[in-house]
């Protein structure tokens, strides 16, 4: 659908320039005329501003051309005026003052100046050079939101970043840093024997892979399975939808109560990047509130990716030893993602409680990646038995984009059935060896940027309904881009890692800029108005 | 996709960059000065294309100097045997470089090549072609077409058509 859209759209703009080149090339210019009387010459030119250059074709082949001063000489019968004199091989044989004979003269010519037409072309090229160099220089500085990130999964290999279906662990920017990560499709497969989902490296990253599989439940018409942060899963039915949602800014409802990538997001706090907010959420007339859970649609905004960048180029030309070191010493890898990462903060989901009079603390949501939406579930306890129950999120300021909140039934937890590819096309043909590294534990599918992957699921049953979910396992390799090395800061990378808390309210001015243009740019380039949505707080 | 569209692109431009044209094609700016006569290519009912200057048309036929292997030649055509032409006036500014170079200005914009690549390639396509078309004619009269030859008035008795360069 949105291919067709954006083959539409390049049809309009080729059909475009072809109107236009038809109309170009319709344009005639009468600028030249000839004249074998030099009394209709004159006739013709005398009330010109600007005499026009005259060619006096002589009756001998000869040509003489004479700038603009050219007069007619009617008591001596001759043309006379500067210019050059040509001979039937177009040699110059003579230049300055000339007199011509009107009766050598054959046949005169005069040519108009023609109309400009070069001034619309450069115009045109030079509004489009503009356009190719700031964007250019705006993906050259925010690489992540032209370049995409990590692994990115496509159902419809046509779709593009917008339309991610999964992220696969982004987090994983180095090999000690490998794990899996599990994405819910949220596209059940139904009758179809066969699955098949693509894989891209649109980034400047070495992507690589030690697991691509499908994970499938079947589940009947109206059930569906959710996984929980900590990758539980579980069947579940019936749909309570979201009656209010208030945020800091006001009433947030109609922003949370779809899927249909209408997002609400805050921008960060000005003073401190880990400052937090609250939204309250309130559903009426549910059923069955002993079983609860909550449903999210959400993803990041571009702020961790703004960290990564950041501390890779705090780095600078030391990267490659700093990445070493990292490998090797635990604690340092501990504090590089787990510092950051509780500094930040989940998405911390609480309970009222009616009878303690106090809101009781859940669990937290966590996904790292800005581009796919992750479709997750947290199953809720000690919820009262009424049928309004209310719910307050606690979250980052400025880190999250969310875009679905509901409540389901739970009926059981369930355990998906894992399906490893049986056929991997690169560039439509079978690649025997990828399928053997992908499928091989202590083997890895390298991808390299503009890679493309297809893999081909077979499904247990035909005629079945199954939910998916795909698990990736592996890491990913920044390429380092020379801009960055420029801003080599290992104060700041200590800073980082040993306090986040101080770093990220140093920070926050400088990530604010960025957030301004990188956020806006990033999603206003979008295709379908209709899909997304910037909201400025 | 991708890449189809930059090899498209790469193509196009050593294409276009053959549509090179001959010295003696003034400017648009000198047309007025030039003292040759314009570049023709004729298509016969039978035989090769017949390009070059065009020197002199009549109720017969016309004669083009055309040069081949740094060699000049004129060449008779009869008017029977021309099934159609293209008049060039004026050399047309050079436009084709740009669709490379924009094109792989578009490597540079990731994921948004998609949209700004076939943008590049469809401006910059447009203006070589339309560049390329402006000074020509392929719709003159036999009359109108006279006025663009080197010699507008025939050849002239004293000048052997074998002695002209």
């Amino acid at each position: 659908m949105k291919n067709k859209k954006t083959h539409k759209w390049i049809l309009y703009l080729l059909i475009l320039g072809v109107v236009i080149l038809t109309m170009e090339t319709c344009k005639t210019h009468y600028f030249r005329s000839n004249y074998k009387d030099a009394n209709k010459l004159l006739h013709d030119n005398k009330n010109l501003l600007t005499k026009p250059f005259l060619k006096a074709h002589l009756k001998n082949g000869d040509v003489s051309i004479l700038r603009d001063t050219w007069k007619v000489d009617t008591r001596q019968n001759a043309v006379s005026g500067k210019g050059n004199h040509y001979d039937f091989n177009r040699k110059k044989v003579y230049e300055g003052k000339i007199s011509i004979p009107i009766d050598s003269v054959a046949i005169f010519e005069t040519n108009r100046s023609l109309e400009e037409t070069e001034n619309s072309r450069i115009t045109g090229l030079t509004i489009m050079a503009g356009l190719d160099v700031a964007m250019g220089v705006f993906c050259l500085l925010n690489p992540k939101a032209c370049f995409g990130s990590c692994p990115t999964f496509y159902i419809n290999k046509h779709d593009n970043l917008h339309y991610a279906d999964a992220e696969g662990f982004s987090s994983a920017v180095a090999p000690s840093l490998e794990y899996f990560d599990i994405d819910a499709l949220d596209n059940q497969a139904f009758n179809e024997p066969h699955f098949s989902i693509t894989m891209k490296n649109e980034a400047l990253e070495t992507h690589c892979l030690n697991h691509v599989n499908l994970m499938v439940y079947p589940v009947q018409e109206d059930e569906r399975v959710y996984q929980t942060p900590s990758n539980t899963f579980y069947l579940c039915e019936n749909n309570h939808p979201l009656s209010l949602a208030k945020g800091p800014e006001g009433t947030v409802t109609s922003l949370l109560v779809g899927k249909d990538i209408k997002e609400r997001i805050s921008l960060a706090d000005e003073n401190n990047m880990s400052s937090k907010e609250e939204i309250c959420l309130e559903f009426n007339n549910v059923k069955n509130s002993g079983d609860l859970g909550l449903l999210i649609s959400f993803r990041q905004t571009l702020m961790t990716t703004y960290i990564v960048y950041s501390a890779l180029g705090y780095m600078g030309n030391e990267v490659g030893d700093l990445i070493a070191k990292m490998e090797m010493n635990n604690r340092m890898q501990g504090k590089l993602t787990n510092g950051l990462k509780e500094e930040l903060g989940d998405i911390e989901v609480y309970v009222w409680n009616e009878s303690k009079n106090s809101w009781e603390f859940q669990d937290g949501f966590y996904e790292t990646g800005p581009i796919a939406l992750n479709d997750q579930m947290l199953p809720l306890k000690n919820v009262n038995s009424s049928s309004e129950v209310r719910i307050k999120l606690v979250l980052n300021k400025g880190l999250w984009r969310i875009d679905y909140l509901a409540l389901t039934n739970i009926k059981k937890e369930v355990k998906p059935i894992e399906i490893r590819t049986d056929k991997i096309l690169n560039e439509g043909k079978t690649d025997h060896e990828a399928l053997n590294q992908i499928n091989t534990s202590d083997q890895y599918l390298i991808s390299m940027p503009g890679s493309e992957y297809r893999f081909n699921f077979t499904l247990p049953k035909a005629n079945q309904k199954y939910e998916l979910f795909l698990y990736t396992k592996g890491y990913y390799l920044e390429w380092m881009r020379e801009n960055w090395i420029k801003n080599k800061n290992l104060l700041k990378l200590r800073q980082l890692v040993e306090n986040p808390a101080k770093y990220l309210r140093l920070e926050a001015k400088s990530y604010k800029i960025y957030e301004k243009t990188m956020e806006q740019e990033f999603w206003n380039t979008r295709i379908n108005t209709d899909k997304f949505e910037y909201d400025e707080k | 996709m991708k890449s189809k569209l930059i090899i498209t692109s790469i193509i196009l431009a050593f294409i276009l960059s053959n549509c090179t044209y001959p010295k003696y094609l003034p400017k648009r700016d000198n047309i007025g000065v030039s003292e040759y006569g314009s570049y023709i290519k004729v298509k016969r009912t039978a035989g090769k294309k017949i390009r070059g200057e065009l020197l002199v048309i009549d109720t017969t036929g016309i004669n083009v100097l055309t040069n081949s292997h740094s060699k000049n030649k004129v060449v008779f055509i009869p008017i029977k045997e021309i099934r159609r032409f293209k008049l060039k006036y004026a050399k047309p500014s050079a436009y084709w470089w740009t669709i490379p170079v924009y094109s792989l200005a578009s490597i540079g914009h990731g994921a948004f090549l998609i949209f700004s690549l076939p943008i590049n390639l469809a401006v910059t396509v447009t203006t070589t072609t339309n560049s390329n078309s402006v000074y020509n004619y392929n719709d003159l009269t036999y009359k109108e077409l006279k006025m663009f030859a080197r010699f507008p008035q025939g050849i002239p008795q004293n000048i052997d058509i074998s002695d002209i360069e």
